[in-house]
């Protein structure tokens, strides 16, 4: 019986290896320039502002959980809706269960409830733009710990290495050159 | 239509509270919170609504043996076991509601939603207990969990709090993670979620029994059931599952800690005590499949070692009275334990009947803990010196919880031992009793270093501030700690009751 | 009656609960007036007491719960009192108002708690005797201990905690193996009447019979405290009040040589039978180690301490003699030693009150100051050295006479520590009382008052009327012992009957 979960593992195995494959092929393929704009972020191209390690704000959370509230209560109102319109006009599956009205009132408890949530949040200000806030100013943190340097940090380091001194600036010409 | 309401008036416990929790946090905001002792008493009246119509239902379900009636389409259960651990839960409930009251490190205004996640956490239990459907347990279980990890770091500027929040959740969703594996692989075994088909259906066709499993391939069956316990006894805190209790329980505030130490541990032995036996030992299930059932017993009598030796080492060290209690509370898991692995109604009876007693002697202890935090601002046990010569009754209220937490006569802890080493000898786990007994020796040590301290010492030089109601309450707790250890009978039959009603078949012997 | 009997205290306990703290005088009226009641109603009991019959009297009986599970065991509220029993009970009924009233001297502080305590312990240690179901004893049992922590760890001397905790955690360690036994026995023979069980318990597995022996055995002997686990008494007698050692003296370790008698030998006289030459042996080396150690002592509350190790020990060495003369001797002496040893502790906490000491070397020549005091005390020393005439002469001598009919070797240990007794209780009596006075402090001692005088007396006449007249206390024994070794005979029967096959077979 486990042959049955096979296709399950081939299917995983083929995934996986569709991606690596393609990137070493890639890797080996693909001509090896260093220039700075091959390290930016891909922003469908357009030129990038400020890198991607940025901290989102909350309040882009707040908006993708009332999101998923109401995507979750559409997945739940449009099954209920047609089994109940059906119950009405007599015909579907709940004929004869005597479910209608009751389920009626069922789902408008639903929604109440979902709405008076909502209804909290909104009357806490969790929904407001500009949030209000009385505490100490927020400092953002002075040394910014990251794993790779920035594409601007990459350039002011080449300018600086530039600038500093002809010898070193002809070296990296070469480079360049020789690249 | 009648019909639906008819069902409707089986959860109305249930619906009350949903309704309750609701009526709070409209309350909090339109009061915009101002006075949120209003939403206390508020939620206090409504539980005891609850009570009352829990109370009604266990008339009904002890008049007719305590059998279940289904609701919603087979998804809720009611039956004695359940409304046992409701009551039980409502009770929690309420003592943890006096005890945020009562807490004096808390704010009086603008903590509403404290009472909204308590009574939502409820929701979940009461769902979680009454349902032989594995994914409305699973609901249940995670609609408590939710309202614990908020709770946990309800104190979200204190460090500690906040970093018990986290903790929490991160534990939490694993262990979930875990057991909806196991949740998963047992439906796709055997067709269905619901436990009682799952233990009783035969070979054809589906749903299929876990019989026909067994006797297909038990090793993917053991697989889910492995994983379905790891998920409930990380709720319960059993080793090797434990590993957030300590820290949790001492960065929760205290009431919290209260609400998780006794109501939600007390759920997770519902539904395991409930999985167990609607599994392995209901009437009428597969030979082969109570044969698997003895070995689980085994694997959780050898748990129930490791877990209350671990817990009753660990707790030795602890200096901080609250972290003593988590270790403790780890301890006592193992001692529920032993009433499961003995495999009998009766040893469920008895684990029942321990939580009963866990419900008088650990509030109570925590009780004690939240007055002296108030008093001393600190949770040390050094900070305890001599005071008990300052708050006299607390102090020998305490002393019986502690008698009883360490099992000696005349308390209700003692009595609840007694009868899960009586039903482990019976279910020939004698090696387990004696282990049991050792460690509860261990136990007396760090139990009566509190005694020591209130008592031992020269009086302290601070004052304690009566609180009359506070010490009231706890007074209230001790004298049913030591009624309840003499008078047994009301608390034995209720846990026989809630038992009988698991359907469980007597040992064949 | 004895429900009566075994609940006044607790009574007598609430009652001291609702006086209010500040009048001393009535908290001490209260408990002492409770504890004088519970004394008459020992008494008339004693003499009521029919000792021919070896049933249980006075059974007083009312259900209290039921073991689920297979079986469905009821477990009673039942007390009865026999043979055995019946001096243990009158001794503790009859020691506490003394100890009660003792404590007026030299508890000043917390007098509300401390008799509160002394009251439940009272209820606890009459229960242990009384208890004729062994759900019941074991829960008196732990009743009887969680006080005594109390009372060492509150009002005892500098080193109580320490001594507090380790003779908790020892006899708690016990009692909770004893527990697992209880249960096992429970579960097995499926009552637990302490009579039925005694009749069904020697049906079961021998092997079973041995484990549960050592179960019961283990815990007894930690409380009596026989030879490896005597260590704890020491600093428990030593650090408790006065009063707390009279009552441990007394009474608290009689719980251990009176489970002995009734569930190491009554229940398993088969395994009882076979381990016996391990105890009499424990038993002989405990009462010449106890005297050594006692030798080595200066201070006074050790040394007595000590040789109660040494007394104890001729109680378990006769009790395991397993003869009809040892097995009286040893309860007899259960009595004599709690009434000797009792009012040693009493005598040595009056001095203790005055000089605030208790090295042996700070005293001498007390009996010029205290004349009374010195009476006293060397009433009570002869006593315990057994002096013919009083009360322990009469224990020892059926001791060591039931012990030469079973093994002549042990005996003659045993002789040996009544030497050895006689001469570190005799020499510290000389340097304690007679002589010159060295010190300056001991020459203005006021000699007792009539408190002290009355809490001595009832001792001494005990003392000296189970001396002259033991009969009137022996006879009491008759009817249990007679039965207790006549099962003993069937077990050896048995056992030689066993042995005899065994040999037949090979």
């Amino acid at each position: 019986m486990y042959f049955d979960y096979l296709n399950v593992l081939i299917f995983c195995a083929v995934g996986l290896g569709f991606v690596f494959v393609n990137l070493i092929i890639a890797s080996f393929l693909r001509p090896k320039r260093k220039v700075t704009e091959g390290l930016e972020t891909y922003e469908c191209g357009e030129e990038p502002i400020g890198d991607a390690w940025i901290q989102f704000d909350i309040r882009y959370y707040t908006v993708a959980l009332v999101y998923v509230i109401f995507a979750v209560e559409i997945a739940f109102l449009f099954p209920w809706a047609i089994v109940l319109g059906e119950s009405f006009r007599g015909t579907g599956a709940a004929v004869g269960t005597g479910i209608g009205a009751f389920a009626l009132i069922e789902g408008i408890v639903f929604i109440v409830i979902l709405f008076l949530g909502l209804a909290y949040v909104w009357a806490k200000g969790d929904l407001d733009w500009v949030l209000s806030f009385s505490g100490p100013a927020y400092q953002p943190p002075q040394e910014r710990a990251r794993f790779l340097p920035s594409v601007h940090e990459l350039q002011e380091l080449a300018e600086a290495r530039n600038d500093e001194g002809d010898g070193e600036g002809d070296e990296a010409e070469e480079n360049e050159e020789a690249a | 239509m009648d019909r639906y309401l008819a069902d409707l008036g089986l959860i109305a416990p249930e619906l009350v509270l949903t309704l309750l929790s609701l009526v709070v946090l409209v309350w909090d905001l339109v009061t915009k919170g101002r006075d949120s002792r209003q939403v206390a008493y508020l939620s206090l009246a409504g539980l005891g609504v609850v009570a009352y119509l829990l109370l009604g239902q266990w008339g009904d379900l002890a008049a007719t043996g305590g059998k279940a009636e289904t609701v919603a389409f087979g998804m809720v259960t009611i039956d004695a076991f359940g409304t046992f651990f409701k009551l039980f839960t409502v009770g929690s409930l309420a003592v943890v509601i006096l005890f945020v009251l009562a807490d004096r490190r808390e704010r009086k205004h603008g903590i509403g939603e404290y009472y909204f996640l308590l009574l939502g956490a409820g929701i979940g239990v009461f769902f979680m207990v009454s349902t032989n459907n594995l994914l409305l347990l699973m609901l249940g279980l995670e609609l408590l969990s939710l309202a614990s990890y908020s709770l946990a770091g309800f104190h979200k500027s204190e460090r500690r709090s906040a970093e018990a929040s986290m903790k929490y959740v991160i534990f939490g969703g694993l262990s979930a993670g875990i057991m909806l594996y196991g949740i998963s692989l047992l439906y796709g075994l055997t067709g269905t979620i619901d436990l009682n088909e799952m233990g009783i259906a035969d070979g054809s066709g589906w749903p299929v029994g876990l019989a026909a499993q067994f006797a297909q391939d038990p090793v993917p069956v053991a697989v889910a059931i492995v994983l379905i316990l790891a998920g409930f006894a990380y709720k319960v805190s059993v080793v090797p599952f434990h590993f957030w209790t300590p820290d949790v329980y001492e960065g929760a505030p205290t009431p919290v800690t209260t609400f998780l130490a006794v109501a939600s541990k007390a759920a997770g032995f519902a539904v395991l005590l409930r999985f167990v036996g609607a599994l392995f030992l209901v009437e009428g299930v597969d030979s082969t499949v109570a044969a698997y059932g003895e070995r689980i017993g085994l694997l959780i009598a050898i748990l129930a070692a490791v877990t209350m030796t671990l817990g009753n080492l660990s707790a030795l060290r602890q200096t901080s009275m609250k972290r003593m209690l988590a270790y403790s509370s780890i301890a006592h898991a193992g001692y529920v334990l032993m009433g499961l692995a003995a495999m009998t109604p009766a040893g469920f009876s008895a684990a029942m009947f321990y939580l009963a007693a866990y419900y008088f002697m650990n509030l109570g202890a925590f009780g004690f803990l939240l007055y002296f935090e108030g008093v001393n601002k600190s949770e040390d046990i050094d900070a305890l010196k001599g005071m008990g010569w300052k708050a006299p009754v607390v102090s020998i209220v305490m002393v019986a919880f502690l008698v009883s937490l360490t099992g000696l006569p005349p308390t209700v802890g003692f009595y609840g031992k007694l009868l899960l080493f009586y039903e482990g000898v019976d279910a020939g786990l004698g090696w387990l009793v004696l282990i049991a007994a050792l460690n509860s020796v261990v136990s007396l040590f760090y139990y009566f270093r509190i005694a020591k301290a209130l008592f031992l010492s020269e009086p302290a030089e601070r004052e304690a501030e009566p609180q009359p109601f506070f010490t009231g309450f706890l007074a209230l707790l001790g004298v049913g700690t030591i009624l309840f250890g003499i008078y047994t009978e009301p608390l034995q039959n209720w846990s026989e009751t809630g038992t009988d009603s698991l359907g469980i078949a007597e040992a064949s012997e | 009656m004895l429900t009566l009997l075994v609940f006044l205290p607790l009574v007598g306990a609430l009652l001291c609960l609702l006086v209010p703290s500040s009048n001393r005088a009535l908290l001490r009226m209260v408990a002492l007036g409770t504890s004088v009641v519970v004394a008459a109603m020992g008494v008339v009991l004693f003499a009521r007491f029919d000792g021919a019959s070896a049933e249980a009297q006075y059974v007083a009986s009312a259900a209290w719960f039921t073991l689920p599970g297979a079986g469905a065991i009821p477990i009673r509220m039942l007390l009865g009192v026999d043979g055995l029993s019946i001096l243990m009970a009158a001794l503790t009924a009859v020691l506490m108002p003394i100890v009660i009233l003792s404590s007026w001297g030299h508890i000043g502080e917390r007098v509300k708690e401390f008799l509160v305590w002394m009251l439940v312990m009272e209820t606890g240690m009459l229960g242990v005797f009384l208890a004729l179901d062994l759900v019941l004893f074991y829960f008196f049992w732990e009743v009887s201990l969680v006080p005594l922590y109390f009372i060492v760890g509150i009002w005892g001397g500098e080193k109580r905690l320490y001594a507090t905790v380790k003779f908790f955690l020892y006899t708690l360690a016990g009692s909770l193996v004893m527990l697992v036994g209880v249960i096992w026995l429970v579960y097995a023979a499926g009552t637990a009447d302490i009579a039925a069980l005694t009749a069904r318990a020697s049906a079961l597995p021998s092997e079973t019979q041995g484990l549960l022996f050592g179960a019961f055995a283990l815990a007894f002997a930690i409380k009596v405290p026989l030879l490896p686990f005597h260590t704890w008494l020491a600093d428990a007698h030593t650090e408790a009040p006065t009063s707390g050692s009279v009552v441990l003296a007394g009474v608290l370790l009689k719980m251990g040589t009176y489970g002995l008698l009734r569930f190491g030998i009554g229940m398993f006289p088969t395994a009882a039978v076979a381990w016996a030459p391990l105890f009499m042996g424990l038993g002989a080396v405990g009462i010449v180690y106890g005297a050594l150690l006692a030798m080595a002592q200066n201070d006074v509350k050790r040394l007595i301490a000590c040789s109660s190790v040494s007394h104890l020990g001729y109680v378990v060495l006769g009790m395991f003699a397993l003869t009809q003369v040892g097995l009286r001797g040893s309860v007899i002496q259960m009595v004599n030693h709690g009434l000797s040893t009792g009012l040693l502790f009493l005598l040595i906490g009056m001095i203790y009150e005055r000089r605030h000491t208790r090295a042996i070397d700070q005293f001498g020549g007390i009996a010029q100051s205290m004349p009374v005091f010195a009476f006293f005390f060397v009433f009570a020393v002869l006593s315990s050295v057994a002096l013919p005439g009083l009360n322990g002469f009469v224990g020892e001598y059926m001791i060591l006479l039931g012990t030469f009919q079973a093994s002549p070797f042990w005996a003659s240990i045993g002789v040996l520590g009544v030497i050895l007794g006689a001469v570190y209780l005799l020499s510290a009596t000389r340097r304690l009382i007679f002589g010159p006075i060295v010190h300056a402090a001991n020459a203005k001692l006021a000699d007792l008052n009539a408190r002290e005088i009355g809490l001595c007396v009832p001792v001494v006449v005990l003392c000296v009327w189970i001396g002259v007249a033991p009969n009137l206390f022996l006879g009491k024994l008759d009817g249990s012992i007679d039965a207790l070794a006549e099962r003993l005979d069937d077990a050896r029967v048995a056992a030689a009957e066993a042995q005899a096959d065994e040999v037949a077979a090979r």
